[in-house]
């Protein structure tokens, strides 16, 4: 794993579709964290997201054969993956997002983690809320393209349209969101 | 308008990448741009607000590299229970096989295959084949060379023409190898001896098949192979005795295949013996092994290809006379086994074993009585 920052996508994604698990390890080291961010700012509950982000990468793993690196930048791949996998999250917990009330997502997992302070949960909390508030494309657009930081040529692959329609998407969330913090400040 | 909003847009995503990076504070990119400053700062701010809180959803410290192992270990698993030899090897895995490419795929895979035809013959009569002949892993033709090598091989028909290209193939790989070393282009070097490994055992693959129908043809190439991988070896050793440690573990795992591999043709091919020989190859692919089988005129070889990891040992131990110079399809066996031991025959070919016959140790092959000589039927594509 010592040569994880010089070896390249290409390389990885070629070697991991010959087979080769390592390779695709190198690519879920790299990736796995922005995908767990995603995730978690979704879902409300961390071993949820934890157990999700193994299954997504297992699902790409899966997928590999079908993946042309013509056609999507690996990363849009891994979170097209992620959004599936998410919708069929709720559906397995037999709720959506709107079914879970804000007062709800307050209580849950509200207790800091190991090694997490009271603040960082309340703050995690407060984002997660927050988010909840928001319309699902602002919400989606937010978090694809600040927590888990893809690039708006990404994250229009993710969601579909085009880079310039997700750069006037991203303003109008972060004005709403603007907004709302205003509106909860006051 | 629009040519002002895209500007707007342009310039609140310089200034969003700045807020990400963390390069710049607020005002001071605020203060770059004054007449859009009571624009940009709503979205400034509450990016800057998401920027603070991003680090609460990061992952607890330990879980990537924790669930990185469970789940390159699920993969295995799972490569492990789909790749049973048989599948890779058998004769029902490639009838299956074929069946699922032209019933399932029928319609993609022809429309591959002329695309590839028609590129093969566009390029191969161009400069630009002549330059991707050249190239070298990690340069832009070089994924045309190899497109249009596996072209070839899928359009090669049977097992000799496929095993006489993957070896072909294989003595490419070891000349880019060298190569890269040599113009210290390091990275390339694992992809590339993952290929080489590729074609190598492809090539024996095919070897076992061709072993059937024309033994004498199979022998040819199997010293062929054998020619390729020893020619190479002397440069590879003097590549690896100053090559820096990661590509020197890299050509260190080619060497020792391609020294089981000129072995096993050595000891094999020319005796008169039945003798049956276990090659264990280093990889880091889910384990798999092979029984093989080569037949000359006056002796049959039980040859058992062993993927084990991670090291490479070769054990040789002469099998019983053979009066009949038939080769013995029905022993061409293959069977899973653990990273740490080291067993000669499957389970499933335990159980047919007289039970006299003493279980195998570590490196050790059990002589096995040859069952009645068999004939495989010929496979759709050869027909």
């Amino acid at each position: 794993m010592s040569d994880l920052p010089v070896v390249d996508d290409h390389q990885l994604l070629k070697s991991a579709k010959d087979g080769n698990t390592e390779a695709f390890g190198f690519l879920y080291e790299r990736y796995a964290e922005r995908v767990f961010r995603f995730l978690f700012a979704h879902l409300d509950n961390r071993l949820d997201a934890e157990d999700l982000t193994e299954e997504v990468f297992l699902r790409v793993w899966r997928s590999l054969p079908n993946y042309r690196e013509q056609g999507v930048p690996f990363l849009a791949f891994v979170f097209r993956i992620a959004r599936n996998a998410l919708i069929d999250h709720y559906r397995r917990s037999g709720q959506t997002k709107n079914q879970v009330s804000i007062e709800e997502l307050a209580l849950r997992d509200g207790n800091p983690g190991p090694g997490e302070s009271a603040i960082s949960g309340l703050e995690r909390e407060e984002l997660r809320i927050s988010l909840e508030q928001l319309r699902e494309d602002y919400r989606n657009v937010l978090v694809l393209r600040f927590l888990s930081e893809l690039s708006p040529e990404e994250t229009a692959q993710v969601m579909g349209r085009s880079t310039g329609a997700i750069r006037v998407l991203q303003h109008r969330a972060l004005l709403a969101l603007r907004a709302m913090l205003n509106g909860d400040e006051e | 308008m629009a040519g002002q909003n895209d500007d707007f847009e342009t310039i609140l995503q310089d200034c969003l990448d700045q807020i990400q990076s963390g390069q710049e504070t607020l005002d001071g990119i605020l203060s770059k741009y004054p007449h859009l400053a009571d624009e940009l700062r709503p979205a400034l701010e509450a990016a800057l607000w998401f920027r603070l809180r991003k680090a609460t959803l990061d992952a607890r410290p330990g879980f990537v590299n924790a669930s990185q192992r469970r789940l390159v270990e699920r993969i295995r698993q799972e490569q492990a229970n789909k790749a049973s030899p048989h599948r890779l090897f058998g004769r029902d895995a490639l009838l299956q096989f074929w069946r699922a490419l032209l019933e399932q795929r029928r319609l993609a895979f022809q429309v591959a295959l002329v695309l590839l035809l028609v590129l093969g013959m566009v390029a191969g009569t161009s400069g630009v084949a002549r330059a991707a002949q050249t190239s070298l892993p990690g340069e832009m033709l070089y994924q045309l060379k190899t497109s249009l090598e596996k072209a070839s091989i899928a359009v090669a028909v049977g097992d000799a023409a496929k095993a006489t290209l993957h070896i072909r193939y294989a003595q490419r790989r070891l000349t880019e190898i060298q190569s890269l070393v040599l113009e210290n282009r390091e990275v390339q070097v694992a992809p590339t001896a993952a290929l080489l490994e590729d074609h190598i055992n492809a090539a024996i693959r095919y070897l076992v098949d061709l072993q059937v129908k024309d033994p004498a043809r199979a022998r040819t190439l199997a010293v062929s192979l054998q020619a390729v991988l020893k020619e190479q070896m002397g440069t590879l050793q003097v590549l690896a005795a100053t090559a820096s440690q990661p590509v020197r573990e890299q050509i260190e795992r080619i060497l020792m295949i391609s020294g089981g591999v000129v072995s096993l043709v050595e000891e094999t091919i020319p005796s008169s013996d039945e003798t049956e020989v276990v090659v264990e190859t280093a990889t880091s692919e889910p384990i798999v092994t092979q029984k093989l089988v080569f037949a000359t005129p006056t002796a049959t070889m039980n040859v058992s290809l062993y993927t084990v990891t991670p090291s490479l040992t070769m054990a040789l131990t002469p099998v019983a006379q053979v009066t009949s110079p038939i080769v013995d399809t029905s022993s061409i066996t293959t069977s899973t086994m653990t990273p740490t031991a080291t067993q000669g025959v499957s389970d499933d070919e335990e159980e047919k074993k007289p039970t006299k016959t003493p279980k195998p140790t570590k490196t050790e092959k059990v002589k096995k009585p040859l069952p009645e000589p068999t004939r495989r039927p010929p496979r759709p594509f050869e027909r």
